[in-house]
């Protein structure tokens, strides 16, 4: 009797353990299958930062050739371009000469990223809480077939008038995680009356973010409250064409 | 005691016990094993991320190269990288209309790397950075932990006969491996 006792016992001690082992084990587990998934994650944020913050840097060192339709390399009259878009701006207070070569250049920059990423180039004028140039580059989203197959959704590249920063922080922050970098330029602005030039200071603005659905904040008639990005579609691409 | 009915002996007694024990040491030890490689994983793969990040930060420097000497002065620079071997190179953006950017293979990438041509039939600068030999070891499909990070950069060209310069956007191609 003692010795079934003793053999329960130990058979009992040994089945605690194994619980106390499983435990644990489960425990190691679920840590080491997550462990680093922070990290990582901010790494890689670390590199989409890096790659906004160069791409809005070489937007604006790169030139443009002042002779419509002549190369960089064989033009006489080269310029930087964001030269061009401060004369174009100082004109009339708008940037629509220039805004052509402005987005293939941002298009080009972004190209290597852009069938991962939508994005948003903008110059806001902080002074009077106005925007001088909306660019977002969007794709619809991909449509199956009942056979399984997928097709992807065509790029639209909108020109956009925000009624406030409001509306267009509200559509970034519902795109969840992003990657953007701003600069500060100074426009210049001349004024019809003779009165001196003015230089108002503005933001240069690029952000990047994973395709997110956000056509209920870019036109006006799907707008949610009163906050639109009234955009207009300036391009639309086939999703097969880049560069049509 | 021996004569006592049941009894089988020091062991043989504790060995129902013995079976939960010995499995409860094979799934500790499976787990801990397990979770060690996850760890030792994870540790090289944030090591080489890391490490193509501080080449490419290095050779973008400010996003903006001068010429072909800041490019291989920074190269230099980028030698103090030891843990992984890696190849960095210039690839032109299309900024013009009908232009399109091909994409990064990198089996050919290599021979892909932007080059200003020299004057007069002079041999041309290739913009190309490595701590190896490529000849002997380049980055292929088949190597181990590759990495691939690009960054945009603002290159910039003197046209001697116009006498004029452009700045031009390309993409900084990093590629480590081990």
């Amino acid at each position: 009797m003692a010795l079934n006792g003793k053999g329960q016992a130990s058979l009992t001690d040994a089945l605690y353990f194994l619980l106390i082992v499983s435990t644990l084990s489960t425990m190691l587990f679920f840590f080491a299958a997550n462990y680093g998934q922070v990290v990582e994650q901010r790494v890689v944020n670390q590199y989409w930062r890096e790659y906004a913050t160069g791409a809005l840097e070489t937007i604006l060192y790169s030139s443009t050739p002042r002779i419509a339709g002549q190369s960089l390399e064989n033009s006489t009259e080269i310029d930087y371009l964001l030269a061009a878009v401060k004369e174009d701006f100082a004109d009339d207070g708008e940037i629509d000469e220039t805004e052509e070569v402005l987005v293939q250049n941002i298009r080009g920059i972004m190209q290597p990223f852009s069938g991962n990423f939508d994005y948003l180039f903008y110059i806001y004028l902080s002074e009077d809480n106005a925007f001088a140039f909306v660019m977002v580059y969007t794709r619809d989203e991909p449509t199956f077939s009942d056979d399984g197959e997928v097709t992807p959704g065509n790029v639209k590249i909108l020109f956009c008038k925000p009624d406030s920063l409001n509306a267009l922080e509200a559509m970034v922050e519902s795109v969840g995680l992003s990657a953007q970098s701003t600069t500060r330029i100074q426009l210049v602005k001349l004024d019809t009356a003779n009165r001196p030039p003015s230089y108002p200071i503005a933001q240069a603005n690029l952000t990047m973010w994973i395709p997110t659905p956000i056509d209920r904040f870019l036109y006006a008639a799907d707008a949610i409250g009163e906050q639109s990005m009234n955009c207009e579609v300036y391009k639309e691409i086939r999703a097969d064409c880049a560069f049509c | 005691m021996r004569k006592q009915k049941g009894f089988l002996g020091p062991i043989g007694d504790d060995l129902p016990s013995l079976i939960p024990l010995l499995f409860a040491l094979m799934l500790f030890f499976y787990v801990f094993t397990f979770t060690w490689n996850a760890f030792d994983q994870r540790g090289q793969l944030f090591d080489d991320a890391l490490a193509a990040m501080r080449v490419g930060n290095t050779l973008k420097g400010n996003n903006y190269i001068r010429d072909f000497e800041a490019f291989q002065q920074r190269c230099v620079e980028a030698h103090s990288v030891k843990r992984v071997k890696f190849m960095v190179g210039l690839l032109p953006l299309s900024t013009g209309p009908g232009q399109n950017f091909e994409g990064i293979d990198i089996e050919t990438i290599e021979g892909e790397f932007f080059e200003i041509e020299g004057e007069d039939g002079a041999e041309g600068n290739k913009f190309i950075c490595s701590n190896v030999d490529l000849d002997e070891d380049s980055p292929g499909l088949e190597s181990d932990s590759i990495v691939i990070r690009s960054f945009p950069v603002a290159l910039e060209f003197k046209n001697p006969t116009l006498n004029t310069f452009y700045v031009r956007p390309m993409l900084l191609v990093v590629v480590t491996w081990r």
